[in-house]
């Protein structure tokens, strides 16, 4: 069909009163909407001129504007001539039925006049093969005296959200999954809508900050936010777009209320923080081994330069954030975190945000991939979720002067190492 | 054959053979009804994997637990000599119950000589290919666990086996081919080059084996996650928390290499079902549980090899829209 031709959208009410009206046919009500050249389903005649409103939920805006009160017909067909029809003529532009013709195959049409009559014709009982071959069960027509022709028609369906990956994603497993969010800035917010997309069941967020003006550049949350707690912000932004997953929101700072953050980790599966600064990244570090959950941080480094992500395993093969801290600034690698001690991110004069939005996107989005991963290959034993390794450095403006692990050359390529062991003395990982 | 059919074949001979499974169940009966008539003798608890329906073929040895009343053993229970008191005491009262000789309950036991734990009973002919003990180890039951002597320490140590009896038996319940599956596991540990003790698999399982799956897409999930969990350098410890480790001298860098070849070909076997390729995946089982395995049917109209080797497929164009 042209792509300039109309489109008729039926929303799932109005397909649920089609199919149960005892009627062979009866008027509809469209709504139009010019803009898009898109007519909408509004009010369907289920019995004698009885006719009852589609209902829309609140959140379909576009379906629900529009200029109202185009007249229009839905009929009951028999024997799938006319679908058969519909879908012959769909692959064939410009091609149409005398309008004679079309009432003589679906009687009961109106005589559209000088105007556009708009039909939907229904058959019930479409066999399977001609389902198989794309013969639809409802088919919309465009009725002139000229001709008429098939329009395209978008039904509502049934199943919708992530529902639609069962069997194709383990979202009945991750969706008994709860993780906790620290830090619900740039990174933690794109981690955050990450961890809803992949179908993580429950999701605590625990941030002590108002999302402002100057966040927005780089977050997920806009203008409507502005003032709100961001932890607050984000549960209404992820249930508007991600209602299957449950979002607890725990206005907290991870160091300041360590204690009220204990029992968080205590209660979820993994912990990813996305917090700046080196204070809140060791007191996840610290919560999730004695909790024994693994923790999944993520930051940029070097004024954005790279991504950084570490997967931390409360096990005696692999140390703590300290631990790795400690081998890196022993190594010659790593200037012990002091830059990131500087405010990064406050978007304050004397310390520009360096960081690109997308960069912190991909780095957010990259580190709910390793939780996700790591959820799924030691919980659920997928194993096409394994990572290579628990430290990953990703290039997003590298300078090409850094001391490895940090060394990556070009945009876009992770660098995947190990991790060191527990060192003897540290309190994080050989404390009782 | 399919892969099913192949596992139902597998199953089979994983599977402890019924008169030995029944002569077990016998002796165990036979122990319980001995032990259970005696006065110092509050109860006796059908213990190992034959009460948790785990056992393999071959039955190497039936476990029970007397518990003895308290009040009647004053001095059990402490350090020192009660440990190896108790385990003397009895190896007497097997002998005067069931000794072949005296027995006044039967005649059943050849000889019975104490270990670290329990005494252990033979009752067949040492010769017998099929022989198999009744292993009796005393106990005295405080705060609901199970105090046991320790006759290496001369100590006593807190057990709770019913725990893992109670944990398997909900897993089996959830999934009646747990237990079977189970078996397969210890099978495989019994075939691997290093020694790995059949309760290291089982509690591996509790944690590991899923109970919502297939049994070869279980036995895969299986070997991913279990494998996750060992390479982090974790320990299998007691999943009652009392005992500590299950086998502290286990090798456990030799345990991952096995867990991992183990993971690579149950890997291969499940892509090779997800590509309808049956004779691939059934000879990728046969990898990892070794040569008692169903073998893949071989082709009778072509004479190329039934399998062919597996190659990179081509990736396929799949717009999601």
């Amino acid at each position: 069909m042209p792509q300039h031709d109309p489109y008729i959208v039926v929303p799932r009410d109005a397909i649920d009163k089609i199919a149960a009206s005892a009627l062979s046919g009866g008027a509809l009500v469209l709504r139009r909407v010019p803009a898009d050249n898109m007519y909408v389903v509004r009010t369907v005649e289920t019995a004698k001129d009885m006719r009852l409103p589609a209902d829309i939920p609140g959140e379909y805006v576009a379906l629900r504007s529009g200029d109202p009160h185009h007249a229009a017909q839905w009929i009951r067909v028999a024997a799938n001539d006319a679908q058969i029809h519909h879908l012959f003529l769909s692959r064939r532009p410009q091609a149409f039925i005398e309008f004679a013709k079309f009432k003589e195959m679906v009687p009961g049409v109106s005589d559209p006049g000088n105007g556009l009559g708009i039909v939907i014709t229904h058959d019930p009982d479409l066999p399977p093969e001609l389902v198989e071959a794309g013969a639809l069960e409802f088919a919309g027509w465009a009725v002139r005296r000229s001709g008429v022709h098939p329009i395209h028609i978008e039904v509502e369906p049934e199943v919708i959200g992530l529902e639609q990956l069962t069997g194709k994603w383990p979202i009945e497993q991750l969706a008994a999954n709860s993780v906790m969010v620290v830090g619900c800035g740039s990174i933690g917010s794109a981690a955050a809508e990450a961890l809803a997309g992949f179908g993580v069941g429950r999701v605590e967020l625990l941030d002590p900050d108002r999302f402002l003006w100057h966040n927005m550049l780089r977050h997920a949350l806009g203008t409507e936010s502005v003032g709100r707690y961001k932890v607050a912000a984000m549960k209404d932004h992820l249930a508007r777009r991600w209602p299957e997953q449950t979002v607890v929101a725990h206005q907290l700072d991870v160091v300041a209320d360590a204690h009220y953050a204990r029992p968080i980790v205590d209660r979820v599966d993994l912990v990813l923080c996305a917090a700046d600064g080196i204070a809140p990244r060791r007191v996840v570090s610290h919560l999730a081994r004695r909790a024994n959950k693994p923790a999944i941080l993520a930051c940029v480094l070097d004024n954005g330069s790279i991504g950084e992500v570490i997967r931390l395993r409360p096990t005696p093969r692999f140390g703590c954030l300290l631990c790795l801290r400690q081998h890196l600034a022993a190594q010659g690698a790593m200037d012990a975190e002091a830059d990131q001690e500087l405010d990064y991110g406050t978007g304050r004069v004397h310390q520009p945000m360096a960081a690109v939005p997308p960069d912190l996107r991909q780095v957010g989005t990259f580190a709910a991939k390793v939780a996700v991963a790591t959820l799924l290959e030691s919980l659920h034993g997928d194993h096409t979720q394994r990572i290579p390794g628990e430290h990953a450095v990703i290039g997003l403006r590298p300078t090409g002067d850094l001391a490895a692990p940090f060394n990556v050359g070009e945009v876009g390529d992770v660098r995947w190492s190990s991790i060191p062991g527990p060192r003897p003395s540290c309190a994080t990982c050989s404390a009782e | 054959m399919s892969v099913t059919d192949a596992f139902n074949t597998f199953q089979e001979v994983v599977n402890a053979d019924i008169t030995s499974v029944r002569e077990a169940r016998a002796r165990r009966d036979l122990f319980k009804n001995a032990f259970g008539a005696e006065d110092d003798v509050k109860e006796v608890v059908a213990s190992g994997s034959l009460a948790r329906g785990t056992h393999k073929d071959p039955i190497h040895d039936v476990d029970v637990i007397v518990v003895f009343d308290q009040d009647a053993h004053p001095d059990w229970g402490t350090p020192g000599d009660s440990a190896a008191d108790a385990l003397n005491y009895t190896r007497e009262r097997v002998n005067t119950l069931l000794g072949s000789t005296n027995g006044t309950y039967d005649k059943a036991v050849r000889l019975a000589r104490w270990r670290n734990h329990a005494v252990k009973c033979f009752l067949d002919d040492p010769d017998d290919p099929n022989a198999f003990t009744v292993d009796a180890m005393p106990a005295l039951r405080r705060d609901g666990k199970l105090l046991i002597p320790e006759a290496l320490s001369e100590d006593w140590v807190s057990c709770d086996p019913e725990f893992l009896i109670a944990e398997v038996a909900k897993r089996h319940a959830a999934w009646n081919k747990f237990a079977g599956t189970v078996r397969m596991l210890k099978w495989w540990a019994a075939e691997q080059d290093t020694k790995i003790k059949s309760l290291v698999m089982e509690v591996l399982a509790l944690d590991f084996l899923p109970t919502d799956v297939n049994q070869p897409a279980a036995i895969k999930q299986f070997f991913v996650s279990a494998c996750y969990y060992i390479e982090g350098g974790n320990e299998v410890v007691d999943p009652a928390y009392l005992c500590g480790p299950i086998q502290p001298d286990v090798d456990y860098g030799e345990l991952v290499e096995c867990l991992r070849a183990a993971r690579d070909n149950a890997i291969k076997a499940f892509q090779a079902q997800a590509n309808n390729d049956t004779g691939s995946a059934i000879k990728y089982w046969g990898e990892v549980f070794g040569d008692d395995f169903p073998k893949p049917p071989a082709s009778t109209a072509n004479p190329a090899p039934a399998i062919l080797p597996a190659t990179p497929r081509p990736v396929k164009d799949t717009p999601q829209g």
